[in-house]
Order: C-alpha cells, then sequence, then structure tokens
C-alpha cells in the first residue's frame, strides 16, 4: 500500500470526501453508503495492484463515476410514482430547493459520463479547472469543453423544466 | 484538493436558477453518522480481502468426500506403513499432514504481510463442521461452513454488521480453509524436503508440497512430528505471504462463538437489500 500504509488511516481520511461526494450526485444517504463502500473496496483492489499515487484522486475519480453510474442505473427504475413526486411543486422554499437538487441530479445522470463528472466535481466539490484535469487524468482544455457542453445541455433541460412547472 | 473549507462562490458561467440548484444541492447537509458508518464497513476490507484469498471450493460436500478419502488413505498408512512412521524425515511429513487430517475443531494463527504494511495477524477458530471465527484486532468475522462471511463484529464501536449473499456488496463465496484440503489431498510424499532449522527455539523439518498451482512450505517439529508453520504465497495477490502457525488440534469450543446471532449491545448494520 504505497504512500500510507495504513488502511483505516487511510479511511478516516477520505471516507467523508468520498462519501459527500457520492450524497451531492445521489442525493440519498443510503444509496451513498454503498457507493462509497463500493469505492473503497475498488480502492483496496487498485493498491493491491500497484502503488498509488494520489488518493485523494483515486478516491474522487471513483466516488464520482461510480455514484454516476449508480445514479443512472436508478434512474432507469424510477417508478411512475417517483417521476410525480419530483414534478409535483410545493410552494415551501425547502421543496423548490430539494426539487431543484432532484432535478439537477436526475439532468446530471443524462449527460456523458465524462461531462457529468467534471460538472459535479466542479459544482459540488468545487474544484477547479486543473484539480479536475489531475483527478480524471484528462487533459485541462477538455476539462473546459467538457463543462462548457455540459452547462449549456443543463441550460436547455432547465429552460423545459422551467416550461413545465410554469404550466 | 478538498472543498471542506471553500465557502460556495458564486459561478458567473451558470444561469441564476442552475446555479440555485447547485447550491441546493450543496445545502443539503452531510449527514455524520452516515461517514462513521462508511469508515466502520470501508475498514473492515482488508479482511475481507484476506478472506477472498483462500476461498473457492464449494465447501461441505467437497469437503466430507476429501475427508472420506483422507481417512480411507490414513487408514492404508497405518495399516501399510506403522513402522516406516517413526525414522525418516518425510514420515514426519507425514505425520503433520495426519494432524490436519484428524484435526476436528482447532486455532491457529493467520499472519499475512504484503511486505510494505505491518502484518495483519489474525487468531482463527475452526469448528469441527467447517465454521470459522477470525478476529483481527478486536474485528471478529463469522464465517459459515460454506464459505460465506455472516456477519462481522467490530468490538470497539460494538457495531455488527450482517452480510447475505444477495446483498449488493456481497463478496463471491469465500472458503479459508482451502489449505487444508489441498494439504489434505496432497497425500503423505512431500514434493520436497528442505532439511532442518531453527524456528520459534524449536528444531523444525521443512518440507514443500505443491497443489493445484500452489506451493506450501511446511515447518514439523523434529522431535514430536508436531505441526509447527505453514508458509505460502496469497492465492490472488502473489506479493503476499500467509504464515499460519500456533495450531492447536482437537480444541473444543464454545458454540457460541460460531453463533450468526447479533450479541446484546450491538448496533447493527446489514447490507442485505
Amino acid at each position: 500500500m504505497s504512500g500510507d500504509p495504513n488502511w483505516n488511516l487511510i479511511v478516516e481520511r477520505h471516507a467523508e470526501r468520498v462519501f459527500r461526494i457520492a450524497y451531492r450526485i445521489l442525493g440519498s444517504v443510503h444509496d451513498a453508503e454503498d457507493v462509497s463502500q463500493i469505492v473503497f473496496t475498488e480502492a483496496f483492489r487498485v493498491q493491491a495492484d500497484g502503488p498509488v499515487q494520489s488518493w485523494t484522486g483515486l478516491f474522487a475519480r471513483l466516488a464520482t463515476i461510480r455514484a454516476i453510474d449508480h445514479l443512472r442505473r436508478r434512474r432507469k427504475t424510477l417508478s411512475l410514482a417517483d417521476d410525480d413526486r419530483v414534478s409535483n411543486t410545493d410552494a415551501h422554499e425547502y421543496a423548490v430547493g430539494a426539487e431543484l437538487a432532484a432535478w439537477l441530479r436526475n439532468a446530471a445522470s443524462q449527460l456523458p459520463e465524462q461531462q457529468a463528472a467534471i460538472f459535479s466535481l466542479t459544482h459540488f466539490e468545487q474544484l477547479d479547472r486543473n484539480e479536475v484535469a489531475a483527478t480524471l487524468n484528462i487533459s485541462p482544455e477538455s476539462v473546459s469543453t467538457a463543462l462548457y457542453k455540459a452547462r449549456q445541455r443543463l441550460r436547455e433541460q432547465l429552460s423545459a423544466f422551467q416550461g413545465v412547472q410554469n404550466q | 484538493m478538498t472543498n471542506q473549507n471553500r465557502p460556495f462562490v458564486s459561478t458567473p458561467d451558470l444561469d441564476p436558477l442552475l446555479e440555485s440548484a447547485v447550491w441546493s444541492v450543496l445545502c443539503e447537509p452531510i449527514e455524520l453518522s452516515a461517514v462513521e458508518r462508511v469508515k466502520t464497513r470501508a475498514q473492515t476490507i482488508p479482511q475481507g480481502s484476506h478472506q477472498q484469498v483462500r476461498r473457492e471450493i464449494s465447501a461441505p460436500k467437497r469437503r466430507r468426500q476429501v475427508v472420506a478419502i483422507a481417512a480411507l488413505a490414513a487408514g492404508i498408512l497405518l495399516v501399510l506403513g506403522a513402522t516406516l512412521l517413526s525414522t525418516s524425515p518425510s514420515n514426519a511429513f507425514a505425520q503433520a499432514i495426519e494432524q490436519l487430517k484428524s484435526a476436528g475443531a482447532f486455532r491457529y494463527t493467520d499472519i499475512s504481510s504484503d511486505g510494505q504494511d505491518d502484518p495483519i495477524e489474525a487468531q482463527v477458530m475452526v469448528a469441527d463442521d467447517g465454521r470459522e471465527r477470525r478476529n483481527v484486532s478486536g474485528i471478529v468475522s463469522l464465517i459459515d461452513s460454506d464459505g460465506q462471511l455472516r456477519l462481522t463484529l467490530i468490538e470497539r464501536t460494538k457495531t455488527a454488521l450482517i452480510t447475505q449473499p444477495t446483498g449488493i456488496l456481497h463478496m463471491p463465496a469465500q472458503y479459508q480453509l482451502r489449505w487444508l484440503e489441498q494439504l489434505k489431498s496432497h497425500g503423505t510424499k512431500p514434493d520436497q524436503e528442505l532439511g532442518t532449522k531453527t524456528l520459534d527455539g524449536r528444531t523444525v523439518e521443512g518440507f514443500v508440497v505443491k497443489q493445484e498451482g500452489y506451493e506450501f512450505t511446511i515447518w514439523v517439529d523434529a522431535k514430536t512430528n508436531d505441526l509447527v508453520q505453514i508458509e505460502s504465497d496469497g492465492m490472488i495477490d502473489p506479493m503476499e505471504k500467509v504464515v499460519m502457525k500456533g495450531f492447536q488440534f482437537n480444541q473444543t469450543f464454545d458454540e457460541s462463538l460460531f453463533s450468526f446471532e447479533v450479541p446484546n449491545g450491538y448496533k447493527v448494520f446489514s447490507t442485505v437489500k
């Protein structure tokens, strides 16, 4: 286990971040816990294959990608009742915020995987362009391009969502 | 690279409503108890990984067959070779294998090391029906006779993790005692003799056993022919070294040590969906 030889210490250092990333994307404590466990299991296997250069980067990447995977699978199995609940407006500010958050997660899950990951790391985890690039092992330029496309697509979807809400 | 201490900064690239949606996500509080549960579960992963090292044979049926064959082999050995079993080094090996074949309930210490981390030491108890109880630094795993991890008890936090084969995080069927089956089925002649050395103050004779693609080094007390130590490479991670020692055979264990019931006073988490 390169860099840090103590697995418990690694877990202690990174658990909150892994859970937070998963929770921001998924919006469900239960699902975020499951994804976190998957991430740690996968990370443990990764380190068994060779030295890990950056645990922070590895966990951010795994948590983001696995949470998006999970979100997509969950979206496919959403029941009609769930969809109705999401689109049911409520004047209460908290309900509006919750609905916006639910909308954003649902919309992000429909983005291409890399765009979703970049959007999540940029806005949910608030990493800058170079940090996102390092985490996903891509160029900063690719981050900018993908982020631009992701925002554009989300804007379009949000306009449609607003139209439905205002009807 | 973390956002923990960064305040949310308005992003001019985002439309106000999209920014509101992002803000809504970020405003949702992180449940710290959930983070603690994540830590607790994640800290059991190395143990699960080591359990995975020696798994695969689906257990009791094959085990009974092997035991029957072993018993037959032992009987034949008894008739044909009783007089030879007191002199040559390979007889010491044969007697050590015989100890394993008639082990009954037993206990031993399992030390795993990948050469980089501190070794992981497990105190292992094996019931005569194949159930196992492994204790690593106060984390107790209870494994059924099919090799499935059923219950993990974390003594420090009084936490119990129930695992079922149908759970999303279920690991493949595991079989901790694969090494035992392999050695039992090897026969009574080693593939190589290593000579003698001193180990933990005892003069021991070494033997190499190659079985099903795996290699074991067995050290046997030169005076008593008792099994002293078994060494092998990890079965998944070849960098891992496993040492098993401190064998005590034909033990009588309290049945409660192998119970899959959660003890009183433990918080229960389950991976059962």
